[in-house]
């Protein structure tokens, strides 16, 4: 059977902004059963069509739009997307991902990726109409806001269209700028400055075609049973009724709540920042992506300042509420609010703003040289107003939205709590007080982040957070999940009511790829991590750069459940290096480029 | 060595004879869970497990010395005594039911089996731990071994609850394991088990074939939707199992007794679900919308378009959802058999069927689109290829969006005669 009736469209679309020029390729099949789609298509593309270590702000780096065999399908959650390219945040492979109603339109307009390479002179706004395809002039929507962009693509060219668009940080090219696609946000890493160097201001998307699958019937009754765990699945109910935030206590009780720039790991106002005030006070509706039965969004309203968003999701309440120690809803909210408006990630931008604030506690930055503002914790006014220079790029803020390790650079002696890895900032749950979380955020290939594979099931009571025995193995068990989740693309939350068991079971009657067990499965995942990992590698990354902040390694946790701990990286790296076939210094051997087949298709 | 009399006599005694099945009730929930309904008003829900036709109820040591009368009487349901327990409330005020926190994980036992035998038990439960670590399956295998022997020498049968948790537990293991530990819990000595599913028919099906003495599968957590919650057991049925012991799924429903009387149609009768829910027919009903439910995953236009078209996409299902304002509110638009589209076909190809959906007479039909003008809820289209109306027919009488949406923002209401060629409703 072609791909075409197997979950796939069987089609790249390729648009080079320099030339303006246009087509399409095919797939190869032994690539796709090697990697089945999403991540592992994306990283492949990369690693196929971006030369070594160019300046991920040239237009010689690449952003790749994908999808999934599963998008668009009745799977759970099957409207994911993601982009690919190279991070001008870590300068390492960056991959992000996004729901919302964007991601199924690229696979219902014919394709299973979008290639953009070069860069236009001016300002561009790309228009998929199925396989009617335009680089129309985008000069009357530069410099306009998210919402701005987006009305205007709606009413350009029609209510229908589903569009993502960057902010005017993008175009300035702030490493902490993301894609906005509508409600929903490819926030970390920097996919919206890439966009901007591109001068590519927005895409706006259509698409009228459908998708076949290899055995339907056999597809229907195991999509049915991952909806029936999902909905019988007490986490997942517990995501249903209290949003991202319904972990909020649970992280602070096991003392892994980051407090005052992960200074500590336990918030003592954390009851403040819990489901039930949020929801009690704010929120007004739950919404769900496209595809999904979770409806995790829960969309807040502001009376005070008059405006209505969705979220604010667990990680930007811990970025800019317990790591800033601010417990002001409003503020936090409208700082969201100005995060998206302006088209900024808002974890970055938190952690951003603890370390400013850190670093006024520590007397190393004053208030002049904050253009006036007082950097004080907990201050809410503070919050907002430094989001706003930080997506303005107002006097200080200029700087400040180039990220911690760049801010850092202009204070000597900050670089100990300066919290980011291989530049990007760190997320919601202390290093020291989860072992094998910490570990995840030296290896993840984009820099600090928690949706590559870390066990957050340490926090949720599946194993024990403060011993290192065992999480080089139960971090590798995830990160190949997520590995698979993405390429799928599925939804991360489904992890909470199905496991690759379950997505074994869909995958094999939609793509025909007859995977032996979710094992075969799994090894998909493990050479697709490879993949990234031979990526980071040509790059020049290696054991010396999957390191942690001094903060994380050497200074115990002052109080709560982790107390006195900090992450003893040196072995949970060298055991994990060892049980994914990596040399001393974390670059895959040949043995396993040969075991995992990933020298007959680079 | 074949089972001792005595737990020949009790395993009758949980088992019905006539088709070895049994459905039994875990109410042991006291010991963790939050104080709500299942705990505070154990009593008066027992009452109803019991007139519901339970075949056995398990319960804790406690709560059989001050509860134990309910479940006395000839023909009342067997008690089984959970004979262990966990430090499971290890989060204080964090604690979340259905999470095991493993720091300091231990588990006891809390009652001998002599003494349950005391109280009238007809088999003891207890857990078993695996996958968590080495020491802790060490300690699991020993205290179980330790009340397999307790329980032979009384004549007790012994039911075994093997429980996969912990970090390594995955999807790539998780059939494995549960086959195995219901393996390892038979070898220790269980003369049944309590087991969770494996999620598929295949896998649990060879957990059943391997495990040689009866096997119950259990609920989990409340599940919102009563239907999921059976149609698990349906599927384990299938596979072999031997019945089920539903905790919170009975415990905390809204009508535990009804619960129990359905699980028993199942078990014991051979009901279908559709029978036991009524959806036998769907004659006479039409679509309504509860838009305050929407969530707006258009899931319905998807399971549509599958339904109708054998693919997957959106530009031809029969079912529209919008989103409209900044504060957004989901509309879905249905079909309400408003008839609109029937007066406006000329022709007389559109109708409604004896069954009471829309028919189309394709042989009549002359693709004049006044159907799709005239639908108010734009809810038909023209296919273009055949220059026919793509319409709801409420997929022949089983309407899949209602199927699938189980936030109950589509429902199926009995439709009116006067519903039809009548004044538009603004129910939609």
């Amino acid at each position: 059977m072609l791909l075409e009736q197997r979950g796939y469209k069987n089609k790249i679309l390729y648009v080079d902004l320099t030339t303006e020029k246009i087509w399409t390729e095919t797939l190869d099949e032994k690539v796709m059963r090697l990697l089945l789609g999403g991540k592992g298509l994306g990283s492949w593309l990369l690693y196929k069509h971006m030369k070594p270590k160019i300046d991920p702000l040239s237009p010689e780096n690449v952003l790749i739009f994908v999808v999934g065999p599963l998008t668009g399908t009745t799977a759970p959650t099957s409207s994911r997307f993601g982009i690919v390219s190279k991070s001008p945040a870590s300068h390492t492979f960056l991959d992000s991902y996004c729901g919302g109603f964007f991601g199924q339109m690229i696979k219902y307009a014919g394709y299973d990726a979008i290639v953009i390479n070069g860069a236009a002179n001016s300002p561009k706004v790309l228009v998929i109409n199925d396989d009617d395809i335009s680089i129309d002039d985008g000069s009357e929507v530069w410099n306009k806001n998210t919402h701005e962009s987006t009305e205007y693509l709606t009413s350009k060219y029609g209510a229908d269209m589903k569009t993502a668009v960057i902010g005017p940080p993008g175009e300035r090219c702030v490493p902490i700028a993301g894609i906005f696609c509508d409600v929903r946000t490819l926030g970390r890493g920097g996919a919206g400055a890439v966009m901007g160097s591109k001068k590519l201001k927005a895409i706006a998307i259509k698409g009228s075609g459908t998708v076949e699958i290899t055995n339907q019937k056999e597809f229907e009754n195991a999509v049915w049973v991952t909806h029936r765990m999902l909905r019988m699945s007490s986490q997942v109910t517990r995501l249903s009724n209290d949003g991202t935030v319904n972990i909020l206590d649970l992280v602070n009780a096991s003392g892994a709540l980051p407090t005052r720039n992960f200074q500590s790991g336990e918030f003592e106002e954390a009851d403040k920042l819990t489901s039930k005030n949020w929801k009690k006070d704010y929120w007004i509706k739950s919404a769900a992506c496209f595809g999904c039965p979770m409806a995790c969004t829960k969309i807040s309203r502001s009376k005070k300042h008059g405006i209505v968003l969705d979220g604010p999701e667990y990680e930007t309440i811990f970025a800019m509420g317990s790591n800033c120690g601010v417990t002001d809803h409003e503020a936090i909210i409208y700082a969201n609010y100005l995060c998206d408006l302006y088209g900024i990630d808002t974890m970055s931008t938190g952690a951003i703003i603890a370390f400013v604030m850190e670093l006024y506690q520590k007397k190393m930055i004053s208030t002049d040289d904050l253009s006036g503002i007082k950097a004080t914790w907990g201050s809410g006014d503070t919050l907002i107003r430094l989001t706003e220079i930080i997506a303005t790029g107002e006097g200080i803020g200029e700087l400040l939205s180039k990220g911690v390790r760049e801010i850092s650079k202009h204070f000597p002696g900050s670089e100990e709590f300066s919290m980011h890895v291989k530049g990007l900032e760190m997320p919601g749950y202390l290093a020291r007080a989860a072992k094998g979380i910490g570990l995840s955020y030296a290896i993840s290939e984009r820099g600090a982040c928690h949706l590559k594979g870390s066990p957050l099931t340490e926090i949720l009571g599946g194993a024990d957070p403060l011993t290192a025995d065992g999480k080089a193995a139960l971090f590798k068990s995830n990160q190949l999940d997520v590995a698979v989740v993405d390429s799928a693309i599925l939804c991360y939350f489904v992890k909470f009511g199905i496991t690759l068991k379950e997505i074994f079971q869909i995958i094999n009657p939609c793509t025909g790829f007859e995977y032996k067990n979710p094992k075969e499965l799994e090894e998909v995942g493990e050479r697709i991590i490879t993949l990234t990992r031979l990526f980071n590698t040509r790059e020049g990354f290696s054991k010396k750069d999957d390191i942690l902040p001094k903060r994380s390694l050497a200074e115990p946790i002052p109080s709560g459940n982790a107390k006195g701990h900090v992450v003893e990286l040196d072995t949970l790296r060298s055991e994990y290096y060892n049980l994914m076939g990596w040399n001393d210094d974390g670059i895959p051997t040949e043995a396993t480029i040969q075991r995992l087949a990933l020298n007959d298709i680079l | 060595m074949s089972v001792s009399a005595g737990k020949s006599v009790r395993l009758n005694r949980l088992f019905n004879p006539k088709d070895g099945k049994a459905v039994c009730v875990a109410a042991d929930h006291g010991w963790m869970s939050d104080p709500t309904a299942n705990v505070m008003e154990l009593e008066s829900i027992l009452h109803k497990v019991v007139q519901g036709g339970a075949d056995g109820i398990l319960i804790s040591f406690g709560t059989a010395l001050r509860l134990g009368h309910i479940i006395q009487g000839k023909n009342s349901p067997a008690m089984l005594i959970r004979a262990d327990w966990m430090n499971l409330p290890r989060l204080g005020g964090a604690n979340v039911s259905n999470i095991l926190p493993v720091v300091n994980f231990k588990k006891m036992a809390t009652s001998f089996a002599k003494d349950a035998l005391l109280v009238g038990a007809s088999a003891i439960t207890i857990y078993y731990f695996i996958g968590y670590n080495d020491e802790f399956e060490t300690i699991n295998i020993e205290q179980s071994a330790m009340f397999a022997r307790e329980c032979r020498k009384i004549g007790l049968p012994l039911i075994i609850e093997p429980m996969a948790i912990g970090g390594m537990v995955s999807g790539v293991n998780i059939a494995e394991i549960l086959i195995a530990s219901a393996r390892i819990a038979v070898e220790i000595g269980a003369d049944a088990l309590k087991i969770p599913y494996t999620g598929d028919v295949k896998t649990f099906k060879l957990l059943v074939d391997q495990s040689r003495v009866p096997v119950l599968v259990l609920g989990g957590a409340k599940s919102d939707v009563p239907r999921d919650a059976l149609e698990l057991v349906d599927e384990a049925l299938q596979a072999g199992a031997s019945g089920t012991v539903f905790g919170r799924n009975v415990t905390k429903a809204t009508d535990p007794q009804k619960m129990v009387a359905d699980l028993c149609a199942l078990v014991h009768e051979n009901k279908s679900l559709d029978e036991i829910f009524g959806e036998t027919s769907k004659s006479g009903y039409r679509l309504k919308a509860i838009p305050e439910n929407c969530t707006g995953c258009q899931l319905c236009e998807i399971v549509c378009t599958q339904f109708h078209e054998k693919n997957y996409g959106i530009k031809s299902a029969r079912i529209k959802i919008h989103a409209k304002g900044s504060e957004p509110a989901f509309k879905p638009s249905v079909c309400t058999l408003c008839g609109k589209c029937v007066n406006a076909c000329e022709p007389g190809a559109l109708t409604i069927g004896d069954k009471g959906y829309l028919v189309l007479d394709k042989s009549r039909c002359n693709g004049c689109a006044h159907c799709m003008v005239a639908c108010p809820f734009g809810v038909i289209t023209m296919n273009a290829e055949t220059n026919t109306p793509i319409f709801c027919d409420l997929c022949l009488g089983d309407p899949q969006c209602v199927k699938w949406c189980k936030r109950d923002a589509l429902t199926l209401v009995k439709r009116k005669e006067n519903d039809v060629a009548n004044k538009l409703g603004n129910e939609n």
